[in-house]
């Protein structure tokens, strides 16, 4: 089973306060048998940044969801460096790039500065509601 | 009701579960609870929404799938210049 899509703390975010697309996205995705990714850390930043614990349980518990421990730290450190140090979106484009998958985030525009994904690979999570 | 598992567990949870008396009982109704309220929470997320809303979202998912159907993402070139393993 293919891991297609990478969530970032902004999608994981959205997801949790009941966001639609995200919602209708991930639906669709076990209609093709795919598998997405939640790094861990993208769930604990968003439940620092105010994310509800039911809505972090219920993208847990979604039968696609596949959450995704720390990479190696040389890799993670490497990557992080590329990002001005920001770890959480270091494992997002690690996990990403090791399984050939998609990054999906609510700001593109933080990946596509960096350079190292083609903006292609980087799904825009756009008007979603309720805000 | 025959299968079992077994499970590491924190002292203090394992304490509640021996106070419960029976705990297979007490188990049965916390996870039940917690699944049903999961569902809730799911059906309450895609009542918030009007039938447009909703198909909108869906249309917008579709697109998205089938653009990622049509161009699979292969960072290969990547992986390489950074160093990281393919996942297996």
């Amino acid at each position: 089973m293919r891991l297609a899509l990478v969530l970032d703390t902004t999608a994981v975010a959205a997801y949790a306060r009941g966001g639609l697309h995200i919602s209708e996205l991930l639906d669709e995705l076990r209609e093709d048998a795919d598998l997405f990714g939640v790094p861990d850390v993208c769930l604990a930043q968003a439940r620092a940044q105010g994310a509800s614990r039911d809505g972090l349980a219920l993208l847990q518990v979604h039968e696609r969801c596949h959450v995704l421990g720390s990479p190696p730290p040389e890799i993670l450190g490497d990557v992080a460096a590329l990002c001005d140090g920001d770890l959480v979106r270091a494992a997002v484009l690690v996990h990403a790039i090791s399984h050939d998958a998609y990054v999906l985030t609510s700001e593109p525009g933080l990946y596509a500065k960096l350079s190292i994904l083609d903006e292609a690979d980087i799904i825009h999570l756009t008007d979603d509601w309720p805000q | 009701m025959a299968n079992t598992k077994s499970f590491y567990l924190p002292s203090d949870v394992l304490e509640a579960i021996a106070a419960a008396g029976n705990g297979s009982a007490y188990i049965t109704a916390l996870v039940r609870h917690d699944v049903h309220r999961h569902r809730e929470l799911a059906l309450q997320a895609v009542a918030d929404h009007t039938d447009a809303d909703r198909e909108a979202a869906r249309q917008w998912a579709r697109e998205q799938l089938a653009s990622m159907k049509r161009r699979p993402a292969d960072h290969a070139h990547v992986r390489e210049a950074l160093g990281i393993p393919k996942a297996s």
